[in-house]
């Protein structure tokens, strides 16, 4: 009995220190001291990127050029090989074609190298038994070196902070989303339009077929890193399953984790001998996924978006009464059709608040009564949607203002957008702002950038702001659960956490 | 487990009704009592043991789906109806380890579906559902990655959409949960410790007086015990 004590205790211990390693070495790769290029072209291709990403993001470190003949590369000496950089190197990033990757890689880890990115494709990924076995020669490296490897076929991390980055023109402004890819050209695009959506990023990392570093290394270290608040994925395949799943539950019930999984189709299933086996479909098996981590599923990329947005910016224990502000009267009822529909409720508003609603907003065409419709007039004199969304976020049966408006020109949007985002900070309650199809919303960044969430319909606002209230409501029940503390029996708990996108 | 490496020793990689349900009972999930014969004299004495209302089937590894091979006959209530079936159904049994397997007859409205895939991804994965013969035209099935807890085993019980059924109505009693959901662990188990078994099918689980009975079920097996792959 002891000695299955003491050796269960050991197994915990020895596990705990290697995930203590995994994410004490990423950290040092996610911000180098100096970063090695290797096969950095001299002339205009595409590997050229990685080095205008580094200067366009005015990476702090020493960067290294490494190529056989160039004695510089746009005005940085270059190394012949990586043996004969004089210091110490946290970073290499590798862009030489696949034939000659080996060698170079085995250099690195020789050097010392913390982690290498290989950006070079030709791998697994061809199907071939030669790019299986070239793949499986740098998985072997990477363990027994240590030297820990992303991709093949990657574009490899941005981390703001660290002034790294896979591409140029991405914000250098850190944040709080940590996302993992296993398309570069996904994570590129996301890093590019994320600040339109006021989201940044803590790291964004793009893992290409993983020979080494999985998404569910990532996880774990995205779930201890401080910075990150929020997790997002866009995954293709999942390796090693077992291993995945305990690192997605660990992640999620440290913070919002988002995952847009593709390749859930029913197309190329086994023909199963029986009914379990025919009625698990991957969709099943990845619902089983979502449901036992406590994760967030969504799908497409503007609901990603969406949802990383949403997360980062709606703060804790949000409730369900709404309250819908809207100008046009058929966008009104709509939001309130998609709050029923997920789940939410529309406030029931005070007294005080009709009162007062009725002292100002026009009689004919109008409602006062939740949803609340201004009307038109309300585009041409801007007071009444201030003046209501005002007394409606002081109302304390309240718990989120939705507004769907619009003014007529530019002056009277700016009027708009300043007096909603003054009331949203007064109210510290949160306001969610729905565009007007048709009109220009030219002032939705000035949304995001104030922390609130600004989205193209009320179906995707209502939808999102579920999300974020179920997966509050999940954890909250997972560290409080009713039993033991029966004033929180008051959540549902049958809506938490089954809800899917 | 014995009666798998029997079947392996046979190069089978189906069992028969008769072997999975003893497997699952031997893990403590509750079965129908039967009888298993190959010769009349044996029936008889197994139809008189048993006793009626009765179910009376042929058993054979070489068929999976009984009832499409009209292989069934449920409701015996007389002895010259079970001698009949016995005549119809003995002569189209053909594998080394077939019989006739005389089984007491579980009465319930209410059929439920258990199951395991191991998936490639993930592993053992336990199922849950509306069970019965039209299953999969309703796929109200959920599923779990094993190793799976009390809770997860009651989260997939609340969660098929047809789960009223499993409440007291129509003069019905409630279904007894904590009961199903034992069963769900216990396959999670199953799954964990026989790395050979690639699904099991238990279908139906018949509801009686509350609780759930496991009227037919299926094995799989594969003698390389498949580890979850890479991808």
């Amino acid at each position: 009995m002891t000695r299955r004590l003491l050796s269960t205790l050991t197994g915990r211990n020895l596990m705990m220190s290697k995930t203590h390693e995994l994410i004490a070495r990423l950290d040092a790769i996610f911000h180098p001291e100096s970063v090695a290029i290797i096969g950095l072209p001299r002339g205009f291709k595409a590997g050229k990127l990685f080095l205008m990403a580094l200067l366009d993001l005015k990476y702090a470190g020493r960067i290294y050029p490494v190529h056989p003949k160039a004695k510089e590369i746009d005005g940085l000496k270059a190394y012949p090989s990586i043996a004969e950089i004089p210091g110490p190197v946290d970073l290499a990033i590798i862009l030489v074609p696949h034939d000659r990757t080996f060698p170079i890689v085995e250099a690195c880890a020789a050097k010392g190298v913390k982690g290498a990115v290989l950006f070079t494709a030709g791998y697994k990924e061809t199907g071939t038994e030669e790019g299986r076995r070239l793949e499986a020669d740098l998985t072997r490296v990477a363990q027994s070196s240590g030297m820990r490897l992303f991709g093949p076929n990657c574009m490899g991390l941005y981390v703001p902070e660290s002034g790294i980055s896979f591409f140029p023109g991405l914000s250098k402004k850190p944040g709080s989303v940590g996302f993992i890819s296993h398309s570069g050209s996904l994570a590129n695009i996301l890093c590019r339009i994320a600040p339109q959506k006021g989201i940044y990023f803590s790291s964004a990392v793009s893992l290409g077929n993983e020979c080494d570093i999985s998404s569910a290394d990532m996880l774990t270290y995205l779930a201890n890193d401080p910075n990150t608040s929020v997790i997002g994925a866009y995954l293709e395949s999942i390796r090693n399953g077992p291993y995945f799943l305990e690192a997605l539950k660990k992640a999620s019930e440290k913070k919002p984790v988002i995952l847009w999984k593709v390749g859930l189709n029913p197309e190329g299933q086994k023909a199963a001998m029986s009914h379990t086996g025919a009625l698990a479909s991957r969709r099943q098996i990845w619902d089983a996924v979502i449901h036992q981590s406590g994760a967030v599923s969504v799908k497409g990329f503007d609901f990603l978006s969406d949802a990383l947005m949403g997360f980062s910016m709606l703060g804790d224990g949000i409730g369900d009464r709404i309250a819908i502000l809207s100008g046009p009267g058929g966008l009104a009822v709509a939001a309130s059709e998609a709050c029923g529909d997920e789940g939410l409720k529309l406030a029931e508003l005070s007294d005080k608040t009709r009162s007062g609603l009725s002292g100002f907003v026009p009689q004919t065409g109008t409602s006062i009564s939740n949803p609340v419709d201004v009307g038109l007039t309300a585009s041409f004199d801007m007071e009444i949607y201030i003046r209501a969304a005002g007394i409606l976020a002081a109302d304390p049966n309240v718990d989120a203002v939705v507004v769907i408006g619009v003014g007529m020109d530019r002056q009277t949007n700016e009027l708009y957008t300043n007096a909603m985002i003054k009331t949203h900070r007064e109210s510290c309650k949160p306001f969610i702002i729905v565009n007007i199809p048709g009109f220009d919303s030219e002032f939705a960044q000035a949304f995001t950038q104030a922390g609130i969430p600004f989205f193209e319909t009320t179906e995707r606002a209502m939808a999102v702001y579920a999300m974020v209230r179920r997966y509050q409501a999940w954890r909250r029940e997972k560290f409080n659960p009713a039993g033991r503390f029966p004033w929180l029996a008051c959540f549902d708990s049958k809506t938490i956490g089954n809800k899917k996108y | 487990m014995k009666i798998l490496n029997k079947a392996l020793s046979e190069n089978r990689s189906v069992l028969t009704e008769y072997e999975a349900k003893k497997a699952l009972a031997e893990y403590g999930i509750p079965t129908s009592k039967e009888i298993l014969v190959d010769s009349e004299t044996a029936f008889m004495e197994a139809v008189r043991n048993i006793g009626f209302p009765m179910v009376i089937k042929g058993c054979d590894p070489e068929i999976i789906h009984k009832s499409e091979k009209d292989l069934i006959r449920t409701d015996i209530r007389y002895e010259r109806e079970a001698v009949a079936a016995f005549h119809d159904i003995w002569p189209r049994i053909t594998g080394v380890s077939g019989g006739i397997l005389v089984q007491e007859m579980i009465m319930g409205k209410r059929e439920l579906v258990a199951g395991l895939i191991r998936d490639s991804q993930f592993g053992p994965s336990v199922m849950f559902g509306i069970g019965g013969i039209f299953t999969e035209i309703f796929n109200d099935v959920v599923f779990r990655i094993a190793p799976i807890d009390k809770s997860d085993a009651l989260d997939m019980i609340e969660e098929i959409r047809g789960k009223r059924i499993l409440e007291a109505i129509r003069g019905l009693d409630p279904v007894d949960r904590d009961q199903i959901s034992d069963i769900l662990l216990t396959i999670g188990r199953i799954g964990m410790e026989n790395e050979m078994i690639q699904e099991i099918d238990i279908n139906p689980i018949i509801i009686s007086k509350g609780r759930g009975v496991a009227v037919d079920a299926t094995i799989i097996i594969n003698p390389n015990g498949k580890k979850p792959d890479d991808e």
